[in-house]
This record gives structure tokens, C-alpha cells and sequence, in this order.
């Protein structure tokens, strides 16, 4: 029955009407910033959300066959951005910057290329933070990828702004390297479905749960967890490191593979903690180990940290280290604190997403100037110091499950009732 | 009419930790059936199954006359599933998600829904992200009734349910099997009400059915019995007879009388002082705790 498709695209109508805004504002406007971007991600994107709001469990009844609600997800997943973003070079065509055949239909062709892979990529992510060592390293690879291809897939544009790179080449190679990828997704869309609605995995025990806690308490389980979460890290860069110098190897040292590489380390990582630390429900899971809050809060606060620091050396070591470039990263890194307790707190997808393009933009000017840009050092300052203290009472909120905000008025009727008796 | 409601033959499936089957289980028509077992016994495993979440290594099921692995679809049309950890919060709140699952099913009651929900204090402007444990249950099993099923396969249904809810949810279950054509699968860990609503059970423990059947029949064949054993009897164990630990006095367990009637307990060397009827929640104990030591 098609019930699931059309539902899905009308859920997620402010997603579709705003990739075809943003990427009909990029196509008509030369100049702005480039000429093309490429959101064919956000079908993926959208379906990775649903599957986190239990969207697999409940079809679990639903009269509708395993393939078919497969195929229903796969076209929402990837022929939906693909024909809006289709639509909106079309009608950036109309409005003025007028567009050759071909190149319209090898940028269908390549959008069709990067939502599939995105739909191959969410079939391979964790339902759960992997308890095993190869696992995790599976979670990280995964995650490490789709992050990649999150920030890439909208910058591809980068490579359009150096006269002397052959772009169109480019873009042709790419299609043709993504498109076995994206055929290769229509069989796995099923099988994803699948394992996030079955509950004999959930026999699995979680990372959290899987500590013993006989013996650590306080700050020595904290310790524990937190370990294992920069053991992730760790593996994450030291993937993006491989990546970085296989891309260097096979485009000869060019500086927009570099610029591209480079700029997608940072956002890489924290994606990866996003899927992997929400995607798992943890933060319930955290809220029942013998942890003060505090402590909770500082395991949130300073993966992101650790990330900003990590992202930093790994580019000061390719650009030169410059104090503005560590205080640059250290603001990413407040804003990302900050949107994952907006997400613990409200559990908004489009919050997350909104976060993934603002740090993705952010970068691109960073690494365009190599790390010599001149930020005002108190503005960055002042957005780390307010990034950190909100996400850390929003946090502290979220574990208590009473925040203020909500009794303040209950509060300011108390108070008001006194004064006027 | 005569065919099972649901019939699961020689079932199995394996995963790295744990394996199910073989499983033969058959909810008649008309039935309401519990479904009870230890956690991790298999419970969640085999309803995933019914509803084609997974393939089966070998065996079949069939519910509401269609095969699971040749017509899910139909299938499904006709057999609704509730559980709490089923979420609905995709589609924000609580009149959305009627919008969506109803055009699903033909045979859905609006009326009923109405009733239900307002029985159920549900609104449809409520948000389900904000929604208690207990009022997600409640929506599960609003959209499950709302379709009038044929077979309804209910996974935890009380949990955290108020007893006024529990209340209202039994009348409507009894009322749904009233015309003797309409079965109810519950799995649960709630033996106090399977106890009272179920007329047919089956207990699972580690992937096998143990026990099945009336449930007038396995509460009247079990009894607690005190006994003594005459001067050097060793009893080896037995199917159906389950020694429970006592500190002082006679030896007690709780044995299957039709399996050891008192005439061969006897002939055993077993003297009996006493027999005592016993509630469903000791039996199952008595029976998954044999199980457990076994293994």
C-alpha cells in the first residue's frame, strides 16, 4: 500500500521545499558563493531521523510487505531530493542563469549518485554503540563516512571555484563512481529497515550497561566511559588521516582536495558522535549509572572539546598553528556542545542539521585562508564561554526532567498572587 | 471455521546468543492465549517472526489462515500488533498518527477509535514525544483494537498501564473475543492478569515451548504436594515433577498430576500428606526455574 511514501513526504516538507530554496538561491545567484550545492542528502538525512524515532518498530505491524516499504523509503530517501534539487536548477534556469542540457543532466545524474550513497551509508550505520572492538571500528569507518559525505556533498561547489580545475570531469567521475553505490542501496534499504525494528538485538548489551559497575562508582565509571568514546575518536582520525592522504596521493598534493579534506575532518567527527551517542538513546541509559549530574554533563561537554582540540593539531600540522585557528575550532566546537544538548534536550532533527551546514559553512573560510582569517579573538571567545555554559544547563535540564523554564511561570503566578493578596 | 487463529510449526531462528525452536504453538480460534516466559525466553523473537521482521531458519507460521513468509501483506490486514516499545513520535501527535494508520486497514471502527481514545484520555492535539510510558501503551493498543482484527497480538499490553486503564482494556478484549471468531495473543509478564483474562497458555523458556494448553487444565493438573520419600529413595529428575527448597518438614513440589498421578508417585516410594492447589505465577516459577537448572 502506498501510504508510507506520500506520509513521508508530507512530514518532511519544510525539508524538501527548503533544499529546493537553498539550492535555487545557489544556482541563480553567481557570485554569492558559488554556483553549485548539492543537498541530495537530506532524504537520507530525514529517513536516519525517522528510524531514530522508532519509525522502523512501528511499521513492524503495519499491512505493508518489508519490500515495499523498502522501496517506499528508497524513493523518499533518494528520487525525492533528487527531482527537487532537478526542479530547482530547472527553475534556477528559468529565473536567469541559464543551464546547458548536459550539465543539468549530469548534475541529476551526480544527485542521484550522493543520495544513494547516503542511503548505502545510513544501511551501514550502528542501531548502537558497537560493544566489540571490530564493531566499533565498523561504527567509526560508517560514521566517519557519512559525516564526510554530509559536509562534501554540499561543498562539491568548491571545486567549481578554481578556474584551472576540470570540474565538469570531475563531476563526470564522480557520478559515474557514486552511481553502483546508489543502485547497490536499493537492496539494503530492506535489510536496514529490518534490523532497526527487531528486538532480539536489543539482547545486546549497551556500551553503558556493559561496564560493570560493582566495581567503579563516581568518577571512575565516568573515566571509563569517557575512554571509550575517545577510543572512537581516536579511530576516527586516524581514518580521516588515511582519507586525507589517499586524496592527496591520487589528485597530486591539488589544493582544492586538500581545502575539501581538510574542512570536513572537524565536522566528520562530531556527525559520527551524533549518530553514535543519540542514535542509541544513551543519555537514558547515562541518567541510571552512579554518576553525579555534573559529572553526565562533563562527559557531553567534553567530547566535543576533545574533538575541537584533536581537529586543530591535525590542521595545525598540515596549515601551521595559529592562536586564532585553535580559538576558531574551540567556538566549533561550543556550537556543536551546544546543538547536541538541544537535541538531547528537544530531540529536534532539524536542529541537528541546521548545526552539521552552519559548521560545515564555518570551515570554508577557515580553510580557504589557511587558517589565517582574522576573527575578532572576543567574539570567539564569547561564543565558546556562552556555547559550553548553555549546553551544560540545558543538559543539566534535560537529566533532571523539571527545567526551570518551565516552572519559572508557575513561579512568577506564585509570586505575583503574594504580592497582590 | 475450525483453523487455528495463529499455528506455528517447528520453528526456529538462531542469533549469535541465543537461539528459538524448535516452536509449535497454537492459539485456537476464539482464544485469548498468554504467551508468558522469562526475559529473553523468546517472546519478542517469535511475534517479530509472525509479523515477518526476520526470516525464520526453518519452520512455518500461519495466522488468521495466511502464511507469514508467502502473504505478510494480507497477513497483516488482518492481524494488528500492540507493544510499548512500539513509538509514534515521527509523526508528532496522537491525531496525526490516526490520519496515518487508519486508510491502512478496511476493516477499521472509527467509532470504536473514538470511544477507545476518549476512554483513554487521548487527545488528538496531544503531543507524543510528551506523552507518559503508560499513554503510548495506550495509543498502541487504540490503533491495534481500532482496525477489529482478526487475531490481535498484544506484547506487554499492562505495562504501566493505571488499573482503571488495565480495567477498561480487559472488558474490551473480552468483548472483542465475544463472538467466538476473534483471538487475542498476549505476551506478558503480568501472570496475575493472564491469569484472569487468558483461557489458553503457553509457556516459553529458553526458546521452547514447555507447556501448552487450557488453562483451566494446566492450573488443575499442578499441585503443590508435601511428601516423604521412603528410607533410601533417590528421586531422578522428572519431567513435570518440581522440587521446591523447604527448610523443615515434608519435601514439597509442585508436580504435573497428569504426567505423575498419584498412584505412581506412590509406586515411586513417595509418600503424600498433602495437595494444594497453586496460583499460575508459582507454577511458572516452579517450571522456568527447572529449566533454568538444567541448563
Amino acid at each position: 500500500m502506498m501510504l508510507v511514501l506520500p506520509d513521508f513526504i508530507r512530514r518532511h516538507t519544510w525539508l524538501w521545499l527548503g533544499q529546493f530554496f537553498m539550492a535555487l538561491i545557489f544556482w541563480s545567484l553567481p557570485g554569492l558563493m558559488s554556483q553549485k550545492m548539492h543537498l541530495e542528502c537530506v532524504g537520507a538525512v530525514a529517513i536516519s531521523f525517522d528510524l531514530m524515532r522508532g519509525l522502523a518498530r512501528s511499521s513492524l505491524g503495519w499491512p505493508v510487505s518489508q519490500r515495499s516499504l523498502a522501496g517506499q523509503l528508497w524513493i523518499g530517501g533518494v528520487l525525492v531530493p533528487t527531482l527537487v534539487s532537478a526542479l530547482a536548477t530547472a527553475a534556477s534556469t528559468l529565473i536567469g542563469n541559464p543551464l546547458p542540457l548536459e550539465i543539468w543532466a549530469l548534475h541529476i545524474w551526480l544527485g542521484f549518485g550522493i543520495a544513494g550513497t547516503f542511503m548505502l551509508l545510513l544501511s551501514r550505520m550502528p542501531g548502537r554503540a558497537s560493544t566489540t572492538r571490530l564493531g566499533q571500528i565498523h561504527d567509526a569507518i560508517c560514521g566517519g563516512l557519512w559525516g564526510l559525505g554530509l559536509s562534501g556533498s554540499m561543498m562539491m561547489s568548491i571545486f567549481f571555484m578554481y578556474p584551472s580545475f576540470d570540474s565538469i570531469s570531475l563531476y563526470f567521475r564522480t557520478a559515474c563512481l557514486l552511481t553502483p553505490f546508489a543502485i547497490w542501496s536499493i537492496f539494503t534499504t530492506q535489510s536496514l529497515i529490518q534490523r532497526r525494528a527487531l528486538t532480539a538485538s536489543a539482547v545486546v548489551p549497551h556500551p553503558t550497561t556493559a561496564i560493570s559497575r560493582e566495581t567503579a562508582t563516581g568518577w571512575k565509571l565516568w573515566l571509563r566511559l569517557e575512554l571509550r568514546w575517545h577510543g572512537l575518536i581516536a579511530l576516527m582520525m586516524l581514518f580521516m588521516a588515511l582519507i586525507s592522504y589517499t586524496a592527496r596521493f591520487f589528485t597530486h598534493g591539488a589544493f582544492p582536495a586538500q581545502v575539501t579534506i581538510n574542512q570536513f575532518t572537524f565536522v566528520v567527527i562530531f556527525s559520527s558522535l551524533f549518530f553514535l551517542s543519540f542514535g542509541v538513546g544513551s543519555v537514558r541509559a547515562l541518567r541510571a549509572l552512579p554518576i553525579s549530574h555534573r559529572l553526565l554533563i562533563l562527559l557531553f561537554l567534553l567530547r566535543p572539546f576533545i574533538c575541537s582540540i584533536l581537529g586543530c593539531l591535525y590542521i595545525s600540522l598540515l596549515n601551521g598553528a595559529t592562536v586564532n585557528l585553535l580559538l576558531f575550532h574551540l567556538a566549533l566546537g561550543a556550537i556543536v556542545a551546544l546543538g547536541q544538548a538541544v537535541v538531547i534536550h528537544y530531540l529536534k532533527p532539524w536542529l541537528a542539521i541546521l548545526l552539521f551546514m552552519v559548521c560545515s559553512s564555518l570551515m570554508l573560510p577557515l580553510e580557504l585562508m589557511g587558517g589565517e582569517i582574522s576573527f575578532f579573538p572576543s567574539l570567539l571567545l564569547f561564543v565558546i564561554i556562552a556555547g559550553y555554559a548553555t549546553a551544560a544547563w540545558l543538559i543539566h535540564h534535560s537529566l533532571r526532567h523539571s527545567p526551570r523554564l518551565y516552572r519559572a511561570p508557575a513561579w512568577f503566578s506564585r509570586f505575583t498572587q503574594r504580592h497582590t493578596a | 471455521m475450525n483453523a487455528p487463529a495463529i499455528a506455528i510449526r517447528n520453528l526456529c531462528k538462531s542469533f549469535p546468543n541465543f537461539a528459538l525452536g524448535p516452536l509449535d504453538l497454537t492459539v485456537p480460534r476464539g482464544a485469548i492465549y498468554g504467551l508468558i516466559g522469562p526475559n529473553g525466553s523468546g517472546k519478542s523473537t517469535t511475534l517479530d517472526l509472525i509479523f515477518g521482521m526476520g526470516a525464520p531458519d526453518r519452520g512455518t507460521i500461519q495466522a488468521a489462515g495466511h502464511d507469514a513468509a508467502t502473504e505478510a501483506v494480507t497477513l497483516k490486514q488482518r492481524v494488528t500488533y500492540s507493544s510499548p516499545d512500539t513509538s509514534f513520535a515521527v509523526w508528532g501527535k496522537v491525531g496525526r498518527v490516526l490520519r496515518f494508520v487508519r486508510p491502512f486497514y478496511a476493516s477499521w471502527d472509527e467509532t470504536l477509535c473514538e470511544r477507545l481514545r476518549g476512554a483513554f484520555r487521548l487527545n488528538p492535539e496531544d503531543k507524543i514525544a510528551t506523552l507518559s510510558f503508560g499513554a503510548r501503551t495506550k495509543l498502541s493498543l487504540l490503533l491495534a483494537l481500532s482496525a477489529q482484527p482478526e487475531v490481535l497480538v498484544l506484547d506487554e499490553p499492562t505495562t504501566g498501564l493505571d488499573p482503571e486503564t488495565r480495567a477498561i482494556l480487559f472488558a474490551e478484549l473480552l468483548r472483542f473475543v465475544e463472538d467466538g471468531e476473534r483471538s487475542v495473543l498476549i505476551s506478558s509478564h503480568q501472570l496475575a492478569d493472564v491469569e484472569r483474562f487468558a483461557d489458553h497458555l503457553g509457556v516459553l523458556s529458553q526458546g521452547r515451548i514447555i507447556c501448552e494448553g487450557s488453562l483451566e487444565q494446566l492450573l488443575t493438573q499442578h499441585r503443590l504436594l508435601e511428601y516423604s520419600l521412603s528410607e533410601g529413595t533417590v528421586l531422578p529428575t522428572l519431567p513435570g515433577f518440581y522440587p521446591r527448597q523447604t527448610t523443615s518438614g515434608w519435601s514439597q513440589a509442585v508436580v504435573d498430576l497428569a504426567l505423575h498421578p498419584p498412584a505412581t508417585l506412590v509406586a515411586r516410594g513417595l509418600q503424600v500428606h498433602s495437595e494444594t492447589a497453586l496460583p499460575l505465577e508459582e507454577i511458572f516459577l516452579a517450571m522456568t526455574s527447572q529449566r533454568k537448572e538444567a541448563a
